[in-house]
């Protein structure tokens, strides 16, 4: 299947933007940042990525951590955009739109044609 | 109380499983990985994943220890280091060791074979001018040593050679000890 790659590629391509824009105005910690990511349907289909990902986003400087205690379970690391992380969200939103109305509009001529 | 230790059982076979998985990775980002891991099923747990069959969901999830891992050394740059000491090193160090005790055997094997030594020694990128020269001078200090031992104090032979000895096998060791990989451009 050709699109199975393609789709594997796009989520790899795709999935730190997701993350960035959860934590855009609210922190989140590491499960709750993977169950949101879990209810989209097709984005994610190996929670446990998640966390490398997050730590590359952190050694990128576009996320920042803290621990917090929790009530129910172990501590929690808590994960925040950094104003960088937000600028780089920006920019690939922006960029994903143009890209998205593209191909939108070459499949859709390829369908009436 | 069974039915918990299944779970535990489960859980600790997949943290094993990544654990050695992970045993590429540089040991910060292991580490980090296996904590976030870890916290991440105590937390499912927490909320209320306690059966088996619910702790075998969270895990199926999460996915294969060796997909995770693959996650994390994605992007990771390998830096080759080189090794300090290379074949051809060995061989000078242990010539300019031995060499000095087939004087009895034979002193042109002898000196032929610390000459050798030197020459590696000299013509290797592993030591400094300052080490090279402490190599060099490990024959000579040495029998020196034993030299001024039998001369100035009669030293039995025995205590001359042993003199000899340690300091031929503590300079050399010092030699090999002290040879530096050169460093690389990034």
């Amino acid at each position: 299947m050709v699109a199975e790659k393609v789709f594997t590629q796009l989520r790899r391509g795709t999935l730190e933007f997701c993350v960035l824009a959860l934590l855009q105005g609210e922190p989140r910690y590491g499960f709750e940042l993977v169950k949101a990511l879990g209810e989209v349907d097709g984005l994610v289909t190996t929670e446990g990525t998640i966390y490398p990902l997050l730590a590359r986003l952190r050694r990128e400087g576009l996320v920042e951590t803290s621990w917090q205690e929790s009530e129910s379970g172990p501590p929690r690391r808590y994960y925040t955009s950094t104003p960088e992380g937000s600028r780089a969200l920006a920019a690939f939103t922006a960029d994903w739109q143009r890209f998205c109305t593209s191909v939108d509009k070459i499949l859709q001529s390829g369908r009436r044609g | 109380m069974s039915m918990e230790l299944d779970s535990d059982r489960l859980v600790d076979a997949y943290l094993n499983e990544l654990a050695t998985e992970a045993a590429e990775l540089p040991a910060g980002r292991r580490d980090e990985l296996l904590a976030d891991m870890k916290a991440h099923i105590a937390e499912a747990r927490a909320g209320g994943a306690t059966s088996e069959d619910e702790i075998r969901e969270v895990l199926r999830r999460l996915g294969r220890p060796s997909e995770i891992v693959a996650a994390a050394t994605d992007g990771l740059v390998r830096v080759e280091v080189p090794p300090r000491l290379r074949p051809r090193d060995f061989v000078a160090v242990g010539l300019l060791l031995v060499a000095p005790y087939l004087l009895s055997f034979s002193g042109l094997v002898a000196v032929i074979g610390w000459g050798i030594g030197v020459g590696l020694l000299w013509t290797s990128n592993r030591w400094t001018v300052v080490w090279k020269l402490v190599g060099t001078l490990t024959w000579p200090i040495g029998y020196a040593a034993a030299l001024f031992l039998d001369a100035f104090f009669q030293a039995p032979i025995w205590l001359s050679l042993l003199a000899d000895t340690v300091i031929t096998i503590g300079l050399i060791t010092a030699l090999a000890l002290n040879a530096r990989a050169p460093r690389q451009a990034s």
